[in-house]
């Protein structure tokens, strides 16, 4: 079971990029964390998100603030 | 010139993205205040709530993104917020800020000093939104901080430079720039703080929330350059008794007939 954000998530996907396109995350601002590990970008295609166990993801995004 | 960790920019103001009534708004405001370097915050995505990318228009006006790392209550939050910050924006350039109480936001010194000391370690460039305390600055200072920010007043307040009496003994003591951060609510709050000798003040509310954002960003820009020739140029000298300006002739008296 994949998990975004701390809620289940439906989706279906084989790597980080995957589900990075599925999302539409943009392409810059963003920061992905799996599992507790921070995952830079360029890492994303090569993460594959097997299916035998359960993912925990957090995506943070960048805001307006002051 | 503003230098920092031997960066230099041409702008003394650094502006806050939030509160702004719209990102086009928010962008519009900063090309009129002259920045050259915005905060921004990280945040959680919500589920299907729409993207708003913020990083490329900001890019496109040519300003330094300076994430900050608000909403951290401890130490530890701050550094984990720090390497999201880092990876989303790809800077080391960071706002550090940690106030846990949400009333009056005011900066937990021992936190922000752990912090600072972990990362500046780690290498980051740290800027620090601190308590106007000048023991506590010049810490953060030795902790290899490239900058200090204590507050004029609490975040959002506009009640300009309460602390007044501090900063002018932070500024003096400080070999970092010095970046009033917090509080200013008037563009001549700006130009007090350049003309007490700051670097720099960095604003947010003030402009976001006025009825005129666009003109209050230009406002303000004028009012930073105002305090900023100010500084270049010495302040005259305050005294208690007056100083005449022009000649006191004494040769006016009994002069023309038939005027008495």
């Amino acid at each position: 079971m994949l998990y975004i954000n701390q809620q289940k998530s439906a989706l279906q996907a084989s790597t980080l990029a995957d589900l990075a396109e599925q999302l539409a995350l943009p392409t810059q601002g963003v920061a992905l964390v799996l599992n507790r590990q921070l995952l830079p970008r360029a890492l994303w295609a090569q993460t594959p998100l097997s299916t035998e166990q359960d993912h925990h993801i957090e995506i943070f995004q960048l805001v307006a603030g002051g | 010139m503003l230098t920092i960790a031997g960066k230099t920019f041409h702008s003394h103001l650094l502006l806050g993205s939030g509160k702004f009534q719209s990102a086009l708004q928010m962008q519009q405001a900063v090309r009129a205040s002259g920045t050259e370097l915005v905060t921004l915050a990280l945040k959680r995505l919500q589920p299907g709530a729409p993207l708003d990318d913020l990083f490329s228009p900001l890019q496109a006006l040519g300003v330094q993104l300076l994430p900050n790392t608000s909403g951290a209550r401890t130490a530890e939050e701050a550094v984990q917020a720090a390497l999201l910050a880092r990876e989303a924006v790809g800077t080391h350039w960071l706002k550090l800020e940690i106030h846990p109480e949400p009333k009056y936001l005011l900066p937990d010194p021992r936190e922000t000093l752990k912090a600072a000391e972990k990362l500046c370690d780690l290498g980051f460039v740290v800027l620090p939104y601190c308590s106007a305390d000048p023991l506590h600055c010049k810490q953060l200072e030795q902790a290899g901080c490239a900058a200090v920010m204590p507050l004029g007043a609490p975040i959002g307040s506009n009640q300009g430079l309460q602390n007044r009496a501090m900063l002018e003994i932070i500024i003096e003591q400080a070999n970092i720039p010095v970046i009033i951060d917090a509080g200013l609510g008037a563009p001549s709050d700006a130009t007090l703080a350049l003309e007490l000798g700051a670097n720099a003040v960095l604003v947010n509310t003030a402009i976001a929330s006025s009825t005129d954002p666009v003109r209050m960003a230009q406002a303000f820009r004028l009012a930073v350059e105002a305090g900023v020739l100010a500084q270049q140029s010495g302040l005259g000298m305050r005294q208690a008794r007056a100083q005449a300006s022009s000649p006191l002739e004494p040769g006016f008296a009994h002069l023309l007939a038939g005027l008495s």
